[in-house]
């Protein structure tokens, strides 16, 4: 067990130094850089630098010299110095903007990612035991049209309900009075009323899928020889299908967390913008815009990070859940 | 013998159905019979004969669509029949006082659960004993079906296990709940013989010692006569025949099972017509194997490093194949067998030897030298059959497409020449013409398997590799297929290597017969003598414990076990 987590964990190192190589490329993919468009704004509003202002940015920044060596500095200072860089459209250190809301996506993410495990995991156990039950085809539907319904409309009918019927302030994560107030149970309490509206949304949609991951799952496990062996035993029905292939069929499942975690942190841009959430898509997008190149490779990088994280845990479990991979 | 006056199970008129689309299905038809304390019945049938479903009734394991529509099943003052398929009542009784074993220990068995736990949970659930007492009593268990080194097996996963110590771990938990009745079904099919011997010694002995009545599952005749007491035979859902062993298999009065002695015995000696016309040992030499070899996964891992010395699945294999022989490989799993057929035609990649192919028409050719295209060339004049006729047939090709196939690729027949040649290959194997515009699902096992044969026809080939081509097919389905691959081999001359784990199948169909074991050949000769006089050691106890379909001479209790020499362990 020991030599496989080692194991896994330095394969991540040159998965990470590929994808920091690849979020630089795509960063400085777009035509110009951040000095043009700032000197594009300029020359909109009359107001044309001189020459030598120009190359001392140019200087400063190193946009002059050839792209490894602006690689080079960008991922030396995230490494060794934990200096993201500067962004240029707000004018402050990348590192003072990204953590609060890489933080807040992160909470999002995992919240929804609890509750899709919370609703998807009995329905499909449900589903697959009872298949072609009038149960299961209600679960079925309902998956589909949560599957089917987009998450922003989803977002705005929520917000609408929440604000009509139970007169909550939605949009944001907190109420206007708690936003710069010291934590507290109250501010607590204010997140709380506001955190539910987005967990709900992003959940939706996934859980449909996963509901049909794991009724699939387990209908194929269900007919196993082993589930036989076990009723021949005279357990009951809920602790041997629970003990026997729902622990098996949870392995596809759990795997699902290396792919559900990437798609739930990007999926959300949408969902965070139109409920005005301070996370990291908004950020993300604004910044890829304004060719804001550090704080995009930043948020490119820490979220390209944060989803490997996700398969290892993934993998972690799957080791722990299933000897065969253990003993491998 | 003096019976105990009552019965510990008895089956009154037990009907199963099954409702299909198109009306009910009577899987088991009015069946009755009883288990006797210390006593084994032996149900025999071929395959959908209902011997598993009678099987599985007694547990009330049947799944819908099927159900147990009327009869009894009287056990103790209860009567399974009525319970309720998930009702606490039959729990009682599952695993408790009723044990089974199941015919595939390797997927019987969670592979996410220690053997000790699966063992442990019956403790637990009948018996109510505690977490300490119910470990020591499955390590006694273990101890008791033979398994080496209970203390730390215990905590070993079941695919840590050889599949004959999986089938003891099985046997330890149908034996757990302390039953009076055990339930075989087929337990010792999936294994090798040698191993089915040892198994089937250990479910005698404990079922003896205990006093318990046993069911046992089986299609082997060659079981039932070493094991039963008294014999039931299935057909067709209901039983054709019953009575004390000796009488079942010396005064037969059904057809049936006169008919199911008959091929069984039949495959006990060579095929009549080897007897009748003994094949004169042509010179020439089609197939020369020297030194063959492979070596699996001698390699290195992600860093470079060499890890492995890899797995020698075959090893130094060197025989001729005469022109019109048929060379039996038998061997129990991991032999060798299947890669060595494999080999030849270069399937996987051999790291060793020479292989040369010497047809009547033209040079010599050393397959291994081949490049692509030449080797295509050889595809046509040696072919396959397989072993599964269900899987190595498309089933979404026409019957007509998949023997045409390969006349269509080497582009020599379409069109209506190639009808015409389908149907005379059709016909050759014993199937109508007509039937080729029809798809795989409508024939049986031999139906298909002649299939698989007439494809392999197609081309004309020199020689044939079946390997284990009448494995998967019934007892009196297994000798028509041979008769009609003798009778093709003679009319065609052509050679045959049959890889086979069943001797008597080799005895039946080989002239000669070559013994693999850990991927070597150890002992190759006249399939006769090999099997009536083996020298090598291993053959000896190879041969001697296959069971032998006649009760008043059991052979396994005479058999011979291999030692295996120290010197010769084979890597892991």
């Amino acid at each position: 067990m020991g030599r496989f987590l080692v194991k896994r964990v330095l394969y991540m190192i040159p998965t990470l130094i590929g994808i920091s190589v690849i979020c630089f490329i795509i960063i400085q993919l777009p035509p110009g850089d951040f000095l043009t468009s700032v000197l594009s704004s300029m020359a909109e509003s009359g107001n044309r630098p001189d020459q030598a202002s120009i190359d001392r940015l140019t200087a400063q920044y190193g946009l002059d010299q050839p792209i490894y060596v602006q690689y080079w500095r960008w991922i030396s200072g995230i490494v060794f110095h934990g200096d993201f860089g500067w962004s240029f459209d707000w004018g402050q250190p990348v590192g003072h903007l990204i953590w609060d809301r890489l933080g807040i996506t992160l909470l999002v993410s995992s919240l929804s990612f609890v509750l899709i495990w919370v609703i998807a995991l009995p329905i499909g156990i449900y589903s697959a035991v009872n298949r072609y039950s009038l149960g299961d085809h209600f679960f079925t539907f309902l998956g589909f049209v949560g599957l089917a319904v987009p998450t922003f409309i989803l977002a705005l009918i929520l917000m609408y309900l929440s604000f009509t019927y139970l007169g909550l302030n939605v949009g944001g994560l907190f109420s206007p009075e708690y936003e710069n107030a010291a934590w507290g149970l109250a501010k607590f309490w204010d997140l709380c009323q506001h955190l539910w509206i987005p967990i709900v949304v992003i959940a939706v949609s996934s859980t449909a899928a996963l509901i049909r991951v794991m009724r699939a799952n387990l209908s194929d496990e269900l007919s196993k020889p082993y589930v036989v062996t076990a009723r021949a035993k005279g357990l009951s029905e809920f602790t041997l299908i629970m003990r026997y292939p729902v622990r098996i069929a949870l392995n596809p499942f759990i795997s699902t967390i290396g792919w559900v975690l990437p798609s739930l942190i990007s999926g959300v841009t949408i969902t965070a913008i139109v409920l005005n959430l301070p996370m990291a898509g908004p950020l993300l997008l604004r910044a890829l815009v304004s060719q804001d190149m550090y704080l995009a490779g930043a948020f490119i990088l820490l979220l390209s990070a944060l989803t490997l994280v996700g398969t290892l845990m993934s993998d972690i479990l799957l080791a722990l859940l299933d000897p065969r991979i253990r003993y491998q | 013998m003096t019976l105990d006056p009552t019965p510990t199970l008895s089956v009154r008129n037990l009907t199963v159905q099954f409702a299909l689309r198109h009306g009910t299905l009577s899987a088991v038809n009015d069946v009755s019979f009883d288990l006797w304390p210390g006593r084994t019945l032996g149900l025999v049938g071929e395959s959908g004969s209902g011997k598993s479903v009678t099987a599985r009734a007694l547990m009330q394991l049947v799944d819908p669509p099927g159900n147990i529509t009327s009869g009894q099943i009287l056990f103790g003052d209860a009567d399974i029949a009525k319970m309720p398929r998930r009702g606490s009542e039959i729990r009682r009784i599952r695993g408790a006082q009723i044990g089974m074993i199941f015919q595939e220990p390797m997927s019987s068995l969670s592979p996410v659960h220690t053997v000790g736990s699966q063992i442990v949970e019956v403790l637990r659930l009948h018996l109510k004993l505690s977490r300490e007492g119910a470990r020591a009593r499955a390590i006694e268990l273990m101890r008791l079906v033979e398994i080496p080194d209970p203390e730390n097996n215990i905590d070993r996963y079941t695919f840590e296990f050889s599949g004959g110590m999986r089938q003891r771990v099985m046997i330890a938990i149908a034996l757990a709940g302390d039953p009076d009745v055990l339930i075989a079904d087929e337990p010792t099919t999936a294994l090798d013989v040698t191993t089915q011997a040892e198994v089937l010694d250990l479910i005698k002995r404990i079922q003896r010692e205990r006093g318990m009545s046993m069911l046992l599952i089986t299609h082997d005749m060659g079981v039932v006569a070493e094991i039963a007491d008294d014999v039931a035979v299935m057909y067709r859902g209901k039983i054709v025949e019953a009575g004390p062993v000796d009488q079942v298999f010396h005064q037969t009065t059904h057809p049936y099972t006169q008919k199911l002695l008959a091929s069984v015995l039949k495959l006990e000696r060579a095929a009549d017509q080897k007897k009748q016309d003994p094949r004169p040992p042509t010179a020439r030499v089609i197939l020369k194997v020297r030194q063959l070899g492979k070596t699996f996964g001698a390699g290195s891992d992600a860093y470079g490093a060499r890890t492995t010395q890899g797995v020698r699945a075959v090893q130094n294999v060197s025989f001729d194949l005469l022109e019109g022989e048929s060379l039996g490989i038998v061997g129990e799993s991991g032999s060798g067998k299947t890669t060595l057929g494999r080999l030849i035609l270069r399937v996987i990649e051999p790291t060793d030897g020479t292989i040369e192919y010497s047809p009547d028409t033209g040079q010599s050719v050393d397959i291994r030298a081949l490049n692509k295209a030449g080797l295509r060339g050889i595809y046509r004049q040696i072919r396959f059959v397989f072993q599964d006729p269900f899987s190595s047939l498309n089933p979404r090709m026409s019957v007509r497409q998949i023997i045409g196939e390969p006349l269509q690729i080497n582009g020599i027949a379409s069109g209506q020449g190639l009808v015409s040649k389908v149907s005379d290959l059709l016909e050759m194997v014993g199937l109508e013409p007509a039937m080729m515009e029809r798809y795989p699902h409508a024939f049986s096992g031999g139906q298909r398997q002649r299939i698989g044969i007439a494809r392999a026809l197609a081309l004309d080939p020199r020689i044939l590799i079946a390997d284990e081509a009448t494995s998967a097919l019934d007892v009196s389905v297994r000798s028509q297929i041979l008769d009609l691959l003798l009778d093709l081999q003679k009319r065609l001359t052509l050679s045959v290597i049959f890889i086979s784990h069943d001797i008597g199948v080799v005895r039946y169909f080989c002239d000669r017969v070559a013994v693999m074991r850990h991927g070597e050949i150890v002992e190759i000769g006249d399939a006769q003598t090999i099997c009536t006089s083996p020298t090598h050691p291993y053959t000896k106890a190879l041969i001697s414990a296959v069971p032998y379909p006649d009760p008043r001479t059991p052979r396994m209790n005479q058999r011979i076990r291999f030692i295996e020499p120290q010197t010769q362990k084979a890597p892991q």
